[in-house]
């Protein structure tokens, strides 16, 4: 029972982990501005987490710098699985204008895989939230799996 | 006792939240934003202009022709993950087949779904511009040609094109201004 508690609360407040890696700012101003009153992400439990270890949702934002490549990869590691990524405007996903610069090491699909793409440049706050709430839905089927997972292992 | 902002509480107790109700009620974008991009391949000249100041290289152009050798397949795709929405493409498209559409809804699972693509069919042409005995040789077909097909020489009054550069959009047609090119 208490493990039905926990699992329908989690699905209710996805925490996000921000991380930006080479972004121009200009992605990380829309990802604030979706928590802010006018548009309020947190109606549907989103909220920024301070740390990798608590997060269930991490949004990358820029191409992935050589500087910031092994900081992505160990924040990676730190979030408990299952988790969701979304990569948030058109830098992770391709390297943008960026592409082809010796200092960038993306796109972010080499590293790991990308559930939500959210295409802009920058996406509007809307477009985000969108993103993070199909990236929700994502996370509950991912969860529903590896508890199904686990009882099999269990029995 | 005084309280400060209690007109304002007052006030904000009977309003509407200032929360947009976002998935439930859609919020149209503001005039002039640049979202999707749509393009109209029946209007496309296959100029390459677009290609050519696309800064991030989001246009790529395939060409294939038809086994007879008559029909030729122009297939142009815009990568919307690899876009800066800069709407460059759009300010030099001379027919006006791209356009930033208000769409700003691009958060997708699937990538592929963000690749536009339009094919243009046209018949195979081995027609190119050709000048006329009225060319003052005022080198404007040269600086309006896209891709840099036609040389003109003013002091020795010579006109060349290069065939293989060429790609018969018409637009050094449409703007000579002795209207003696033809094609």
């Amino acid at each position: 029972m208490f493990k039905k508690l926990i699992a329908a609360s989690t699905a209710k407040s996805p925490w996000i982990y921000h991380i930006n890696t080479g972004s121009c700012n200009g992605c990380d101003i829309e990802l604030v501005a979706v928590l802010t009153p006018r548009y309020d992400a947190e109606r549907f439990g989103f909220k920024l987490a301070g740390t990798p270890r608590h997060a269930d949702i991490v949004v990358v934002s820029g191409p992935i710098t050589s500087q910031s490549k092994a900081r992505l990869l160990r924040t990676l590691e730190q979030v408990p699985k299952p988790f969701c990524v979304v990569s948030l405007g058109s830098c992770p996903r391709s390297g943008n204008v960026f592409k082809g610069s010796y200092s960038v090491e993306g796109p972010l699909e080499k590293y790991v895989h990308v559930d939500v793409s959210v295409a802009g440049c920058t996406p509007k706050p809307e477009a985000v939230i969108e993103g993070l709430y199909t990236a929700a839905q994502i996370l509950k089927e991912k969860r529903k799996a590896m508890a199904g997972k686990k009882e099999v292992a269990e029995s | 006792m005084k309280f400060p902002f209690a007109k304002e509480a007052v006030k904000n107790l009977f309003s509407k939240p200032s929360t947009e109700n976002f998935p439930k009620v859609d919020v149209p974008a503001k005039k002039g934003y640049r979202g999707r991009l749509s393009y109209d391949p029946d209007k496309c000249t296959n100029c390459g202009l677009c290609v050519r100041v696309c800064s991030p290289s989001a246009i790529t152009v395939e060409t294939t022709v038809s086994e007879d050798g008559d029909t030729e397949y122009i297939t142009r795709s815009f990568d919307m993950t690899s876009c800066t929405f800069c709407q460059t493409c759009e300010d030099f498209c001379d027919t006006g087949a791209i356009h930033l559409t208000e769409d700003y809804h691009m958060a997708v699972t699937d990538p592929k779904e963000l690749i536009i693509t339009g094919t243009k069919t046209r018949r195979k042409v081995y027609d190119y511009p050709e000048k006329g005995e009225d060319c003052v040789y005022c080198t404007l077909c040269m600086k309006v040609c896209p891709n840099e097909a036609i040389t003109v020489d003013r002091a020795n009054k010579e006109w060349e094109i290069d065939t293989d550069k060429c790609v018969q959009c018409g637009i050094c047609v449409s703007k000579c201004p002795k209207k003696c090119l033809t094609m």
